[in-house]
């Protein structure tokens, strides 16, 4: 609440978009469409109404909510903080103070820039939701609320910021809040571009990353939604239809001509889904993370990128949890890794349709040899030049062998049915992949303290790598099974803000126990001496 | 109930570590609960957890005797098969309850908790063990709850709230309220200390 008079320009109250209305009525209709138009087909079914009446009477309360959403929005800037207004029955005013704002992340898909506007949304400390979602501001509105929120922050952090930063932010500042020409959603005050991924790079992560099989089982998934698969099994399969009889004809006379054709025609049609879905990955990468871009800017690391949906995406530096460094066998090859971060809190633009929201993937491609340039900026204190990572337990190779072997054997069980004596063949050949495996599985497995970070390792062909500084652990936990006291080993896992169920943590197993012990003591102790900043 | 005093000897093997018995003498001073001594949950935990135990056979028993009883009067079946019945329904109360009963000593054997100045080490588990460190500086906040059998046998459950995931909130189960209450003032951020 203004205690003193602020000057006239910052009382002013700011509208939405009048476009707004359209935009959230699209988005509220995406969720409720499915359940108007089961509601609808039943009443139809009883014979009650007509199915177009029910959904137009159905629409009604979410036409007249977006209009009032609309009316009723509006925010102000105060001296210290953003004023939301909203709502008409249940009047809500939120305060957000500049300092707590987190991220700003700004979201355009192809209608937004068709009409030139932008869904903006911030982020505060705590919770998964973002604080307030402004659906949509004109883009003149972005700008003039970014440098507002830069300016209170900068206020309020006066004095504790090191001068030569200040000054650089000074010359940022200055720059007039106008519209930068490509890309839109750029910050005018944009600071070092850490990564940027040129077509080439982008190619190269479509062909390595096997994204077009995900896209694949989603158009599959849709297709049934809709009930496509019968209209086209008709299509195919149908009485009049010539493509089904068509297709059995050509099986038949690859199946006629021998094995060996059967095999080459089949090899050929897996060969031709493989090369399809990679295809559809490049593709479908190009558009998505077309001109990724990383900037290192005043508020953290920004992200920007998409073709036809853009995202601008803020990581503040200490919101950074964990870091973690994938490698597939491919990306290995090629010699580029990936990056990616846990937040606490954080931002959900950052990856759209991820079901995790704390997890970021930083930097999708990265060549090897910017890996240490490129972590030194997400974790500043990270100085090692190398890292000496200490092994498991020695007697681990032995408990792991003994799980692939079981499992060689369980699998070949039923070859033995099957082949006769070719099983035995099978067998062996099972049992010395399952030797291979587990040995280069816990070769793999190191861990190692470095410049008061605790780093895990794991996986052999596709490895990953987690990073969690001291101040960043929250529980150490060792736990044990009862083989693991059998053989003298532990668990030892490091719990973090922010990690998501499927993320790669600081997790290590067969430590052997005093080991075990000593690090849960000292990294505990080491946790305990500083404190923990959201 | 009289079993409820185990032997220090018992304790996990692989720690040797002397334990001590919650009832330790009467220190007043605010911060004496930081001893940094493994001490054992309070040994009223056993009784109480022997009562939940039974409410849980119970709880599984009774349906199935009565589901025996409607089979018998509606189907008429014949008396092997009754015997048989109500003799697996008699061995799967007679060992659910024995396990029960017999797991809350052993749960109680294996877990203890250590107060030290700057954490707080919880352990559990009796196949499955687990020793959880929390760092003082790491909770967010605590809370202390008595449900009604606790509350009938003097006990209280602490729970940890942290900033993480898997360990989001660590809780110890079997504590003297008093010693409860204790913990949690001495786990408090002291006042000013804002993390946000």
């Amino acid at each position: 609440m203004p205690s003193e008079p602020a000057t006239s320009s910052r009382a002013i109250e700011h509208r939405l978009h009048p476009l707004s209305i359209g935009f959230s009525l699209g988005s509220q209709l995406r969720r409720a469409i499915f359940p108007l138009i089961l509601g609808g087909a039943s009443a139809n079914f009883l014979g009650v109404v007509e199915m177009r009446s029910v959904l137009l009477i159905g629409l009604i309360p979410f036409v007249v909510g977006s209009v009032v959403r609309y009316l009723t929005f509006r925010y102000r800037y105060e001296e210290a903080e953003l004023v939301i207004r909203s709502g008409l029955l249940f009047r809500r005013e939120r305060h957000v103070p500049y300092a707590r704002i987190q991220n700003l992340d700004a979201v355009q898909g192809v209608f937004h820039r068709m009409l030139g506007v932008v869904e903006v949304k911030l982020q505060t400390g705590g919770g998964q939701e973002p604080e307030a979602t402004l659906t949509v501001l004109p883009l003149p509105a972005l700008e003039a609320l970014r440098q507002r929120v830069r300016e209170g922050k900068r206020e309020a952090a006066d004095g504790t910021v090191a001068a030569d930063r200040m000054a650089a932010e000074e010359g940022a500042t200055a720059i007039p809040a106008e519209p930068a020409a490509d890309p839109v959603l750029a910050d005018p005050a944009e600071g070092r571009t850490l990564l940027h991924l040129p077509a080439r790079e982008l190619l190269l992560h479509g062909l390595l990353q096997n994204r077009g099989m995900v896209l694949i089982a989603a158009a599959f998934g849709l297709a049934w939604e809709f009930g496509l698969f019968e209209r086209a099994s008709n299509w195919i399969a149908g009485e009049q239809s010539w493509i089904g009889p068509a297709v059995e004809g050509a099986a038949a006379d690859v199946v006629a001509a021998g094995i060996l054709v059967t095999v080459v025609a089949i090899t050929a049609l897996v060969v031709a889904f493989v090369i399809f879905a990679r295809v559809l990955s490049v593709v479908w990468t190009l558009v998505r993370l077309h001109d990724y871009r990383v900037v290192r800017s005043e508020e953290g690391l920004r992200a920007t990128f998409g073709m036809l949906t853009q995202v601008a995406a803020t990581i503040p530096l200490r919101r950074v949890q964990t870091v973690t460094i994938h490698e597939g066998p491919l990306q290995r090859w090629a010699g580029r890794v990936a990056v990616g971060v846990q937040t606490a809190g954080g931002s959900q633009a950052g990856q759209p349709g991820n079901a995790d929201p704390h997890r970021h993937q930083l930097a999708p491609i990265l060549r090897r040899d910017r890996l240490r340039e490129f972590l030194r900026e997400v974790i500043p204190e990270l100085d090692a030049p190398e890292v000496g990572w200490e092994p498991v337990s020695p007697l681990a190779f032995r408990r792991v062998v003994r799980g692939t072997c079981f499992l060689a054997t369980l699998a070949s069980v039923p070859l033995y049915f099957t082949l006769g004596a070719w099983g035995v063949a099978f067998h062996a050949a099972f049992l010395a992949w399952a030797v291979f495996y587990a040995r280069r599985y816990v070769g793999c497995l190191g861990w190692a303290l470095k410049d008061d970070m605790v780093w895990f390792r794991s996986g052999w062909l596709w490895r990953r790598t987690t990073i969690a500084r001291y101040t960043r652990i929250q529980v150490v936990a060792l736990r044990t099974t009862p083989i693991d006291r059998w053989r003298g080993m532990a668990r030892l896992r490091v719990d973090t803000a922010g990690a998501g169920a499927a993320a790669h943590k600081v997790d290590i197993p067969y430590l052997p126990l005093d080991t075990a012990r000593q690090l849960r003591t000292h990294l505990a102790a080491e946790a305990a001496r500083t404190a923990f900043r959201w | 109930m009289n079993e409820s005093t185990h032997n220090i000897e018992t304790a996990d093997p692989g720690n040797p570590a002397a334990l001590a018995d919650t009832a330790a003498p009467g220190d007043t001073a605010a911060d004496a609960i930081a001893d940094g001594v493994r001490h054992r949950l309070d040994p009223r935990s056993i009784p109480l957890q022997r009562v939940v135990g039974r409410i849980v056979t119970a709880c599984v028993s009774l349906p199935l005797a009565a589901g025996i009883g409607i089979a018998w009067t509606a189907g008429e079946p014949p008396p092997v098969v009754v015997a048989a019945l109500v003799s697996v329904w008699a061995v799967i109360t007679g060992v659910l309850g024995w396990w029960l009963h017999r797991w809350a000593a052993l749960h109680h054997r294996y877990a203890s908790y250590t107060v030290n100045a700057e954490d707080i080490e919880i352990r559990s588990g009796v196949v499955w063990r687990k020793a959880i460190s929390v760092p003082r500086s790491r909770v967010q906040h605590t809370d202390v709850s008595q449900g009604p059998l606790e509350r009938r046998y003097g006990l209280g459950t602490l729970g940890i709230y942290t900033a993480g995931t898997d360990y989001a909130k660590v809780s110890l189960d079997g504590l003297e309220h008093e010693t409860a209450l204790r913990i949690r003032d001495h786990l408090l951020p002291p006042a000013g200390a804002d993390a946000v």
